[in-house]
């Protein structure tokens, strides 16, 4: 049994990003239609220790995966086939209204991240990423619950 | 020749190269030259339609979209595989969505197909235009080997 000391240690020390207070990683989800953008974001996060628990290439897949895997948080690109980014976001908000999603977007995209925050995104990552751009993004959002 | 987008692609191809895969990249003038089929080891193709028109080519040898892909994606990624292909395909795709961006003020100037790869030895890529059209060629060097972007305006 952990003494007190070892508790209030446990919760103060350093952590990657991706570990919880209890050394427990974030569950992650990444939807993008291209392999190559949810590998190079995968990579991205995993490096702080997150846990990759899924990944979806449009957006009623990743409504499926959202219902099944319940992951912390979620990033979601806006162009995809089947079904986009935003319908997704509203799909997904209307199961879970707690889901924390943070749209993908490319450079220009102003009005689209404006209709994503204002549907309920907790934010956005303007691509291309960058690993401390997403880590600080996911972080970010998972605080401040 | 579009003086704008051609430097608008040379300061986006620099900062996704250096940005996704660690690379430095120089690049010479422009030059505008009368379209023509053009071949390479790996091709990869956008189009684009707005308030301009035309399609952009980036052309490579397998070895370097090989090690431009392994870059980005963190592992080794074999010539010719498919996450080559993917890997390639989404750089010229980040490349003119950035370009775009520092293109123009306007939301949004021209709409971008999906990237089209192609890696062979024997083909020829044929964009349908008028005989006496003519393309921009920038020629990028890149960790010692060469790149080509090639863009035509309607």
């Amino acid at each position: 049994m952990k003494s007190r000391e070892d508790i209030v240690h446990m919760l103060n020390k350093k952590r990657p990003g991706g570990l919880n207070k209890f050394d427990k990683p974030y569950r992650v989800l990444i939807v993008d239609d291209s392999t190559t953008m949810r590998r190079i974001i995968g990579q991205q996060l995993k490096s702080e220790a997150y846990d990759i628990c899924g990944e979806a290439a449009d957006g009623e897949e990743a409504f499926q995966m959202y219902k099944e895997l319940e992951p912390d948080v979620v990033t979601l690109d806006i162009n995809m086939p089947v079904m986009d980014g935003i319908e997704a976001l509203k799909k997904i908000l209307d199961w879970d209204k707690e889901a924390r999603i943070l749209m993908l977007t490319s450079e220009g995209q102003k009005q689209i991240v404006v209709d994503a925050i204002s549907n309920g995104a907790k934010g956005h990552i303007v691509k291309p990423p960058n690993k401390a751009k997403v880590c600080n993004k996911v972080k970010s959002v998972l605080e401040s619950q | 020749m579009d003086n704008a987008l051609n430097k608008s692609l040379i300061k986006a191809t620099g900062e996704i190269l250096q940005s996704m895969a660690g690379a430095d990249v120089s690049c010479k003038p422009p030059i505008e030259k009368t379209i023509r089929d053009t071949t390479s080891e790996t091709s990869v193709i956008i189009t684009f339609v707005g308030s301009i028109s035309g399609a952009i080519t980036l052309k490579c040898s397998k070895k370097l979209a090989s090690m431009i892909a392994s870059q980005m994606l963190g592992m080794d990624v074999e010539e010719g595989s498919d996450d080559m292909k993917d890997a390639i395909g989404e750089l010229l795709n980040m490349i003119v969505g950035t370009a775009k961006a520092h293109y123009s003020s306007d939301a949004d100037p021209f709409k971008i197909s999906i990237p089209t790869t192609i890696v062979g030895e024997d083909y020829t890529v044929h964009i349908k235009a008028d005989p006496n059209d003519t393309i921009s060629l920038l020629d990028f060097r890149c960790n010692g080997d060469t790149m080509g972007i090639e863009v035509y305006l309607q």
